[in-house]
């Protein structure tokens, strides 16, 4: 039997990190979406879709998040989606090959994690990186500095199951 | 008849269960595309310069040095003159800085009896009002960002330190003049260009000490 299940706001969190010559930052998604489809008799994602408004990132200063929205084109934008049909396990090792949509543009995308399970919840833990320039997002900068390319992305999403 | 009722019955009973069990992964992306909220252009909180220039009835809009109606796509220009003008505000304001520093070099000198330097130190502090006053002019005309929280952080320190030296800057100016004409005495107009110079440091270096 399979069921649609969405990943519980107040306990999961989604966050980036970035790093500039003056400082390194860390923002965490205020509200985000994660609904996934589960199967209840493999106790396994088969199927799994996240989408996080730009706007709702909150790195701790309004200024450099509106940076971001302004960096990401967020108007035209709005929405960071990844999206996977074909999810596999290898133990605890959740492996997602999808699609991440980001800056606008789609590509081939897989995100790996790892799976707990009790009984009445499933989490899934990860993290990857995301090199911005792939994606056509010229790197920001600040006092004519930029920062690096690499967007490090992790995640902790926790389902009722 | 009792046979065709169970036949619709089974037919429709098991379609339902199949269709229970197959959720695709549109349905996952229709379901995401539901909840997606309205887009809001501009940020509740504004500064007053920003709200009186830039809100929906500000100034700007009235007189249409900025588009009257909100789009995505007027908004993002707005954001991109923001980022020009704040490029301009760091360049400038980095070039205030260097004339600052050169006062503070020529200023003493100038105590010390040196009073061939009187015209450099009047040009400099020429040169340092034009580009002071042009990153505040940019800082305090630019379009609000598409956030503003209340919570008190390093920009907004920034910020509240820029209140400080732009009098800072203003008492130097008027300090100057009465102490070239002798109307008080220049310890006081040395008071306020280091007080002025203490807080565009600490403003600077408030970019780089986040909390």
């Amino acid at each position: 039997m399979k069921k649609k299940v969405s990943a519980i706001m107040e306990l999961s969190t989604f966050m980036y990190g970035m790093h500039h010559p003056l400082h390194s930052f860390e923002s965490t998604a205020k509200e985000f979406k994660c609904i996934a489809v589960y199967n209840e008799d493999s106790k396994q994602l088969e199927i799994v879709a996240v989408s996080v408004p730009v706007k709702n990132f909150d790195s701790g200063n309004s200024n450099r998040d509106s940076h971001v929205i302004e960096t990401l084109d967020a108007l035209k934008y709005p929405n960071i989606t990844f999206s996977a049909q074909d999810v596999s396990y290898e133990g605890n090792k959740v492996s997602a090959k999808g699609k991440l949509i980001f800056h606008g543009e789609s590509k081939p995308f897989t995100i790996t994690g790892e799976q707990t399970l009790n009984m009445k919840s499933l989490s899934i833990i990860g993290n990857f990186d995301v090199n911005m320039t792939e994606f056509g997002v010229k790197p920001p900068s600040l006092m004519g500095m930029s920062t690096d390319e690499e967007i490090k992305v992790s995640f902790d999403f926790k389902f009722e199951i | 008849m009792k046979l065709t009722i169970l036949f619709v019955t089974l037919f429709f009973g098991l379609g339902v269960t199949s269709n229970a069990q197959e959720i695709s992964l549109d349905d996952l992306l229709f379901d995401i595309k539901a909840e997606e909220e309205e887009p809001v252009y501009l940020p509740k909180k504004m500064l007053f310069s920003q709200r009186m220039l830039w809100g929906e009835k500000g100034l700007y809009r009235g007189i249409g040095l900025a588009p009257k109606v909100l789009t995505a796509e007027t908004r993002e220009k707005e954001l991109r003159a923001r980022r020009t003008m704040f490029k301009i505000h760091q360049a400038t304001g980095l070039l205030a800085a260097a004339g600052m520093i050169t006062q503070a070099i020529l200023g003493p000198k100038l105590y010390n009896g040196n009073f061939g330097i009187r015209n450099a130190h009047k040009r400099v502090a020429l040169g340092t009002n034009i580009v002071y006053g042009t990153a505040a002019l940019l800082s305090f005309t630019s379009p609000p960002p598409m956030v503003n929280r209340k919570k008190f952080d390093n920009i907004k320190l920034h910020k509240l330190l820029s209140i400080v030296h732009l009098s800072g800057m203003v008492a130097t100016n008027v300090l100057a003049n009465q102490a070239s004409e002798g109307k008080v005495n220049k310890k006081w107009h040395r008071a306020a260009a280091v007080t002025t110079f203490g807080a565009y440091v600490a403003a600077i270096a408030s970019i780089k000490f986040e909390f």
